[in-house]
């Protein structure tokens, strides 16, 4: 397989195509991987993430847009403006087969644009169209001009990417939007995208990768054969009728659902913004990703009220948690509201949400005398005509302007959870890793994420390792989530490697719950002709990964420290069946394990274990 | 007695509830307590029953702890306990 990577030369508004050939791809696969390994080789140590030698890879993998399991996916990878490190995010929808159909397996931003652009892609062909009139427009109203201009406007043809008003504004916690409400939402990488004067990218074609792959017939055998696993499988069923949000009761019964941004490990009004209320009330449709046979999102509408909300996708679980768990807001028309309106300005639900908990808790205490007295006056004069209080779902809604438009408070939600807290004086508030708000799962009552979190390359994710699997629902074995077991750090490695290869091959995570890495052998070989592909070679490429986006953070000099926030380490849980638990001793027994099992040291790779992945290149970085 | 027994995800569905309250007149165990609510609702039998037991991807906890950890079947509830059945999910 050869991969036709389009650079994009924002400065001189230029073009090229790189062909990357097979060696490369079978190393590093796509997505993820090349993304990583391209990051590594072409931005600059210390580059500013806002500056121009920044680069944001934009890159399919390649099964995307091959009829095969759930494979309407793209990925992004760009230094971040919130880590510091690499940062990358992944998101469905159509935009990944769409840019395949165009001509191109990827596309790399490069320089800085003087005006504000978007690019369209046809066929091959590249154009740069001025975007001034498009600058300040949310998601959906940018992708109606272009779609208005382009003459297309059943929206199942052709794809457009974009960013919204909270990346021109440089907010650090901003999604990368495609096709109105799918979004690459972690790391911050939309604001990357702006900063280049990207405002969108429309992609339409005839290409079809399913002609290219190497043995057709043999390919869509395989593919049927995983396809019927994944629809057949009660996981799979139960996306389908809740969506993630079906998560809401059950992680609050373990007691690990992050309230109150994380001072509580139960929410008494969990129900109220769960999946099944959600069904029984705003739920419109299901729908899918391209190609996919599960349908796990939400089409939703508030028919009626102060929240009223137009037919829209969501909200998912992570998001329903973020803005209603750890902000204690119970109404979920609220929620469905908030979601419609991030999207449109192009948040990372996640981290919007959990900043917005961040300043709750930084209100509360500027308001009880908490905070340094100066910054608590400041806080509250910036704030007070939101009244960022718990529960309070009219400012949160509010916030999602002003946070936008780095308007008064908003300002500095726009920077993120850690640096609100930081100049707010009171750091602690803020629960991140490497800068990056947690998501919606309390290490303290499922261990298991303790090291997941910890160990995650761009910051407090649960898509690197989701041990949830088996601390809660036991696939592929069943532990006690309050108990320390060390079999557990050898399933996380794994799950980051085999997670590693998923997001470059690339195909949707959800698939994992029914499919284990032999699944994707016979794919590989009838597609891609690699006849000699094993099991031990996926993981082995999924951990070269995995290294390969340490040794990043490592070069830049921090970022690869292994710690969880003070308040999950120091701090334990007052409610639910996890109470009293703190992650400390969890993660003091698996840290090591793990490290013995990575073949690390303090967090960087040794030098061995670079031999052994094949990544000598890369050694002077640890030398 | 009062117990209180939760249905989430594909469960709920199956129940039509979300929440009931069962009263029991003296302590008993989760396998006697899935009697009384297969009794009520059958349509979670058919659910979470599999050949040879019950379907592992169903949980069912005690106060938020799995009874897999606790005594399984034969963990007993007591006086205000709260029992889920727990569904299949992703996320
Ligand atoms: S399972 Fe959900 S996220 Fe995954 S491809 Fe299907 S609809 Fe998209």
């Amino acid at each position: 397989m050869r991969f036709k990577l389009l650079r994009v030369d924002l400065t001189n508004l230029s073009t090229k195509v790189d062909e990357l050939n097979g060696g490369i791809i079978r190393r590093y696969v796509g997505g993820r991987g090349l993304g990583a390994y391209l990051a590594l080789k072409e931005i600059p140590k210390g580059a500013d993430p806002f500056g121009p030698d920044n680069k944001v890879y934009i890159l399919t993998g390649p099964l995307v847009g091959t009829a095969s399991v759930e494979s309407g996916r793209y990925h992004v990878v760009a230094k971040s403006p919130l880590t510091g490190i690499l940062g990358d995010a992944n998101s469905g929808g159509q935009f990944g087969p769409w840019l395949r159909f165009s001509g191109y397996d990827g596309i790399v931003l490069e320089g800085k644009s003087e005006e504000p652009v978007w690019i369209s892609i046809v066929n091959g062909e590249v154009k740069f169209h001025d975007a001034k009139k498009l600058w300040g427009k949310g998601v959906f109203h940018t992708e109606k001009i272009i779609r208005d201009e382009m003459g297309i406007h059943d929206e199942s043809i052709g794809s457009i990417l974009s960013v919204g008003p909270a990346a021109e504004n440089l907010s650090r916690i901003s999604a990368v939007m495609n096709d109105k409400y799918r979004a690459a939402g972690r790391t911050g990488l939309a604001s990357v995208i702006a900063s280049k004067g990207v405002k969108a990218i429309w992609a339409y074609g005839n290409r079809k990768p399913t002609e290219e792959l190497y043995d057709r017939k043999g390919f869509f055998d395989e593919a049927k054969k995983v396809i019927e696993k994944i629809r057949n499988h009660d996981i799979s069923k139960a996306l389908y009728q809740f969506g993630t949000a079906v998560l809401v009761n059950i992680i609050n019964e373990h007691g690990a659902f992050p309230t109150k941004n994380w001072q509580q490990g139960t929410f008494d009004d969990a129900y109220e913004i769960s999946g099944e209320k959600l069904a029984d009330t705003y739920l419109k449709a299901r729908k899918g990703c391209w190609g996919c046979v599960i349908l796990c999102s939400r089409v939703s509408e508030v028919e009626e009220g102060p929240f009223m909300t137009p037919l829209s996708e969501g909200p998912e679980y992570e998001t329903i948690w973020a803005n209603g768990g750890s902000t204690m807001i119970s109404d979920l028309a609220a929620l469905v509201k908030a979601n419609y309106l991030m999207n449109d300005m192009g948040f990372d639900t996640i981290s919007f949400g959990a900043t917005v908990g961040t300043l709750m808790e930084l209100y509360e205490r500027a308001l009880k005398g908490e905070l340094p007295e100066d910054k608590a006056r400041e806080l509250i004069e910036l704030a007070k005509d939101v009244n960022p209080t718990w529960g309070n779902a009219h400012a949160l809604l509010q916030l999602i302007w002003m946070t936008a438009y780095r308007n008064r408070i908003g300002d500095y939600v726009a920077e993120g959870a850690k640096r609100l807290a930081e100049y707010f004086g009171y750091p602690d508030a803020a629960v991140h890793v490497r800068g990056m708000e947690l998501p919606a799962y309390d290490p303290r009552g499922i261990n298991s994420m303790s090291l997941s979190y910890a160990t995650s390359n761009r910051g407090g994710c649960h898509l690197r390792a989701y041990s949830v699997s088996f601390d809660v629902l036991g696939v592929p074995k069943k532990f006690d989530p309050l108990g320390v077991d060390e079999e557990k750090v050898e399933l996380v490695k794994m799950q980051q490697d085999y997670f590693a290869f998923i997001d470059s091959v690339i195909v949707c995570k959800f698939n994992t719950f029914s499919t284990g890495p032999e699944d994707y052998i016979g794919l590989m070989k009838t597609g891609l002709g690699w006849e000699d592909y094993t099991v031990q070679e996926l993981l082995e490429t999924g951990e070269r990964i995995y290294n390969l986006e340490r040794l990043f953070a490592v070069r830049e000099g921090y970022g690869y420290q292994d710690r969880l926030p003070k308040r999950l380490v120091e701090v334990s849980l007052p409610d639910g069946p996890a109470k009293g638990k703190t992650s400390k001793e969890a993660l003091e027994k698996y840290l090591p394990i793990y490290y013995d099992i990575r073949g690390w040291s303090d967090g960087k790779p040794l030098p061995d274990t670079l031999d052994r992945l094949g990544l000598e290149e890369f050694k002077y970085i640890i030398s | 007695m009062p117990i209180r027994i939760r249905y989430l995800g594909l469960v709920y569905r199956a129940s039509g509830l979300y929440e009931e309250i069962i009263y029991l007149d003296t302590p008993i165990p989760i396998s006697a307590l899935l009697e009384i609510v297969f009794e009520r609702h059958p349509e979670v039998m058919k659910l979470i029953y599999v050949e040879g037991g019950l379907n592992p991807l169903y949980r069912i906890l005690l106060n938020g702890r799995d009874i897999e950890h606790l005594e399984g079947l034969n963990t007993k509830v007591y006086d205000g306990d709260v029992v889920t059945f727990s569904s299949p999910f992703g996320g």
